[in-house]
């Protein structure tokens, strides 16, 4: 495996890890509850739904990485890219579908960068 | 006898090796203060109504001066203007954490890092119960990374500057300089 599949396979298995922990944490609250479970002390919280939604997105962008299938890489980094859109649209307002806050937009932004820039200039150097 | 020496290049190499390691953990630790503090910057108002949260610490600047020219900026720019500073502090935090923790552009994020600590400690330095030292080892700290260039650590500046040197476009040479 390259380095660069290996960085986005890197970037992809956080986002996945985060997506799982925060399912667990998050159980037992609403499917959409509008405060999500936080992910240690971090910040970062997510509810039911946004933790099914990182950890899925996470799974397509390490299914991109190991199968050298960059449109699955750039799909879950446009995920994430609209989940940090999710954030600034729905962040303190009643209702916010995924349970995010500003610390959920700095982890949504760095996963949809990472994934977006690994890809892009992967693409760039074939 | 026989004496046992490490080669001066081995030296060289380990101390290398725990450089990279501590500016790694450097990086980390900041992106992960900014992730947790982009957290209670709220929308819509960020604490204008209830006046706490953001805009609490930033009236601070005003009721405890820290420095003229900055508290002057505050009361007559920032405060009216309030809810877009909001914004833009909640933005440039976010966007702190999610690049330093990538470890991507890393030393133009660290010089945002400077900036921003700095700011913040033109906020609050004077306030009651704050640790200054808290303040300055922040600014220091984003100036180790930048220095260091800790991107290039297990960073994804170390993964895509072999493509961007290789790049002829615009795009390249600026992310180079940024990282």
């Amino acid at each position: 495996m390259d380095v660069m599949r290996r960085a986005q396979a890197a970037v992809a298995i956080v986002a996945l890890i985060a997506g799982v922990v925060s399912l667990i944490v998050s159980l037992g609250l609403p499917l959409t509850a509008p405060r999500g479970g936080a992910l240690g002390g971090t910040g970062i919280t997510f509810n039911l739904l946004g933790a099914a939604l990182v950890s899925v997105l996470g799974l397509i962008a390490l299914a991109g990485a190991l199968l050298r299938r960059r449109p699955l890489v750039l799909a879950a980094a446009a995920g994430f890219a609209l989940i940090a859109v999710q954030v600034l649209l729905q962040f303190g307002r009643s209702t916010n579908l995924l349970g995010t806050r500003g610390s959920s937009l700095s982890f949504a932004l760095g996963a949809a960068a990472g994934l977006g820039a690994l890809a892009l200039w992967a693409r760039r150097d074939v | 006898m026989s004496v046992t020496r490490t080669s001066p290049v081995g030296l060289a190499g380990e101390a290398n090796q725990a450089g990279g390691v501590a500016f790694f953990v450097t990086r980390i630790v900041l992106a992960l203060l900014w992730i947790q503090n982009s957290g209670w910057k709220t929308p819509p108002d960020f604490g204008q109504s209830a006046e706490a949260g953001l805009y609490k610490f930033t009236r601070f600047a005003v009721e405890h001066e820290v420095f003229a020219p900055y508290a002057f900026v505050v009361r007559e720019l920032i405060l009216p203007n309030f809810i877009i500073f909001g914004w833009l502090v909640l933005i440039v935090e976010a966007s702190l954490g999610a690049f330093l923790l990538l470890g991507l552009a890393t030393r133009l994020w660290a010089l945002v890092g400077v900036a921003q600590s700095l700011a913040i400690a033109l906020s609050v330095l004077n306030a009651p119960g704050e640790w200054s030292w808290a303040y300055y080892l922040m600014i220091a700290a984003h100036l180790a990374i930048f220095a260091a260039a800790a991107g290039r650590y297990w960073g994804l500046d170390a993964v895509l500057r072999p493509s961007w040197e290789r790049s002829d476009s615009r795009l390249a040479r600026l992310l180079l300089k940024a990282s």
